[in-house]
C-alpha cells in the first residue's frame, strides 16, 4: 500500500515537473518570437522615422525637371507639317528653355520587411506632375527678320509645346521617381549594413 | 532545484535577448568606423529633357566648294548621377561634438545620353546649298551625341544650386548614419559641419 502511495508522489512530482518544463519552453518561445516580431517593426520605425526626416530636409518630395524643348511656329496653320526636318518650312523655330515641378507623395510610401528573404521593400508611390512648365529663356533658331512684337507668342508657343510634349513624354513621371528612388535606394542599402547586414533594400 | 534552474534559464534569456537589443545604442569610435565609407554615394540623379545645336562645317578641299554650313537641332533626354566619395568624409569625435567633412560633389559615372534621340528623323535641319550639297550624316549624329554627353556634364557641373543640393542631401544622409549609430536623440547630437567648395 506504501509503495503504491509512493509510486503516486513520484508520477505526480513527475507530472508537475514535466508541466514546469512545458510552460517554460513556451514562454521562452513566445518571449523569443515576441523580441523578433517586435524587431520587425522596429526596423519598419526606424525606416519611417529616417525617411520622414530625409524626405523633409532634401525636398526629395519635389523634383525640378530641365525640361527644354523645339517649338515650331506654321507658316500656315491648314496646312503644315509639324514634323518637317526643315527648318525654313516655319515661320519661325523656337528653342526653349523650361521646367517642370514632379511631386511624390510620401506618406503614401509603404514598408514591408520580408524576414524569410531577408528584405526591407520600400515602395514609392508614382509621381505626378505639379502645375504648368515654367519658361524661361528663349532662343530663336531661325527668322532673324522676326519682330519683338512675335516674342510673346513665341514665349506662349514654348509654354504650350512643353506642356503637350510633356504630358505625351513617357520618360518624364519614372524619372522624377527614379530621382528619389536612387538616393532612398542608395541610402538604405548603406543604413541596413549598420543594422543588420544579412538584410537588403529595395525601394520600388 | 530545478524550477530555479529553469527559472534561472528563463531570467537568462530574457536579459540576453534584451541586451542583443541595447548594444548599437552608443557612439563610440568603433561604430564611427563603420561610417568610415568608401566608394561613391550618389545623392541626385538628375533627369534632363535638353535641346542640342550642333554646327556642321564646310568641308575642305574643292570638293567642298559653295557648300553651305549646316546647323542641326534636335531634342534629347538624359540622367546625370552627382554625389560625393564617401572615402574623403571625414569624421573626427571630438569632446562635446563630432566634426564632419562633406567633400565637393561630384558626377557620379557617366551621363546616360539616350541615343535613340540622336535618330536623323528627329533632326531639324537648316537648308542645305543647292549648288553642293553638306548632307548631315550619321557620323554628325555621333558628333552630335558626344556633344550632348559633354554638355550635359558641363551643365551639371556649372549648376551651383543642383551641386549644392547634393552636397546638402549628402550632409543629411550622413547626419542620418550617426543618429542611428548612436541611437542617440537629434538634439542631444552636436555635429559641427564643413563643406569642401
Amino acid at each position: 500500500m506504501r509503495e503504491d502511495n509512493k509510486l503516486e508522489i513520484i508520477k505526480r512530482m513527475n507530472r508537475r515537473n514535466i508541466i514546469t518544463i512545458v510552460v517554460c519552453i513556451l514562454l521562452i518561445v513566445l518571449i523569443i518570437s515576441f523580441f523578433s516580431n517586435n524587431r520587425d517593426g522596429k526596423v519598419k520605425t526606424q525606416i519611417k522615422t529616417t525617411l520622414d526626416s530625409i524626405v523633409e530636409k532634401s525636398d526629395l518630395e519635389t523634383a525640378n525637371i530641365t525640361y527644354n524643348v523645339i517649338a515650331k511656329k506654321c507658316k500656315n496653320e491648314s496646312n503644315c507639317d509639324k514634323n518637317s526636318n526643315n527648318i525654313d518650312d516655319f515661320k519661325y523655330v523656337v528653342s526653349c528653355k523650361g521646367t517642370i515641378t514632379a511631386g511624390i507623395d510620401f506618406k503614401k510610401v509603404n514598408i514591408e520587411v520580408d524576414e524569410k528573404n531577408k528584405k526591407v521593400i520600400i515602395t514609392m508611390p508614382e509621381a505626378t506632375i505639379k502645375g504648368e512648365p515654367n519658361i524661361g529663356s528663349i532662343k530663336f533658331l531661325n527668322g532673324k527678320d522676326l519682330k519683338a512684337a512675335e516674342l510673346p507668342d513665341a514665349r506662349k508657343l514654348c509654354q504650350e509645346t512643353a506642356k503637350e510634349k510633356s504630358e505625351k513624354d513617357n520618360k518624364l513621371i519614372p524619372a522624377a521617381k527614379e530621382q528619389a528612388r536612387v538616393v532612398l535606394e542608395e541610402f538604405y542599402g548603406q543604413w541596413i549594413k549598420v543594422y543588420d547586414s544579412s538584410y537588403t533594400v529595395v525601394v520600388k | 532545484m530545478k524550477k530555479g534552474f529553469i527559472c534561472g534559464l528563463l531570467v537568462m534569456t530574457i536579459l540576453f535577448i534584451s541586451g542583443c537589443e541595447n548594444s548599437k545604442n552608443e557612439l563610440t569610435t568603433e561604430n564611427i568606423k563603420k561610417l568610415e565609407l568608401t566608394g561613391n554615394l550618389v545623392t541626385y540623379q538628375a533627369y534632363y529633357h535638353n535641346v542640342i545645336e550642333y554646327d556642321k562645317p564646310v568641308g575642305v578641299g574643292i570638293t567642298h566648294l559653295l557648300e553651305k554650313e549646316r546647323k542641326l537641332f534636335a531634342e534629347y533626354t538624359g540622367t546625370i548621377r552627382l554625389g560625393i566619395n564617401l572615402s574623403k568624409v571625414k569624421i573626427e569625435m571630438k569632446k562635446n561634438s563630432i566634426n564632419v567633412f562633406i567633400p565637393k560633389t561630384k558626377i557620379i559615372g557617366e551621363p546616360n545620353v539616350n541615343k535613340d534621340d540622336f535618330d536623323a528623323n528627329n533632326f531639324i535641319e537648316s537648308k542645305d546649298s543647292w549648288i553642293n550639297s553638306n548632307p548631315i550624316t550619321a557620323d554628325d549624329s555621333a558628333s552630335a551625341f558626344d556633344k550632348a554627353q559633354k554638355e550635359m556634364k558641363e551643365v551639371a557641373m556649372n549648376d551651383e544650386e543642383l551641386l549644392s543640393q547634393a552636397q546638402q542631401r549628402a550632409k543629411i544622409l550622413i547626419e542620418e548614419k550617426i543618429i542611428q549609430l548612436s541611437g542617440l536623440n537629434r538634439k542631444d547630437l552636436k555635429i559641427m559641419w564643413e563643406y569642401e567648395q
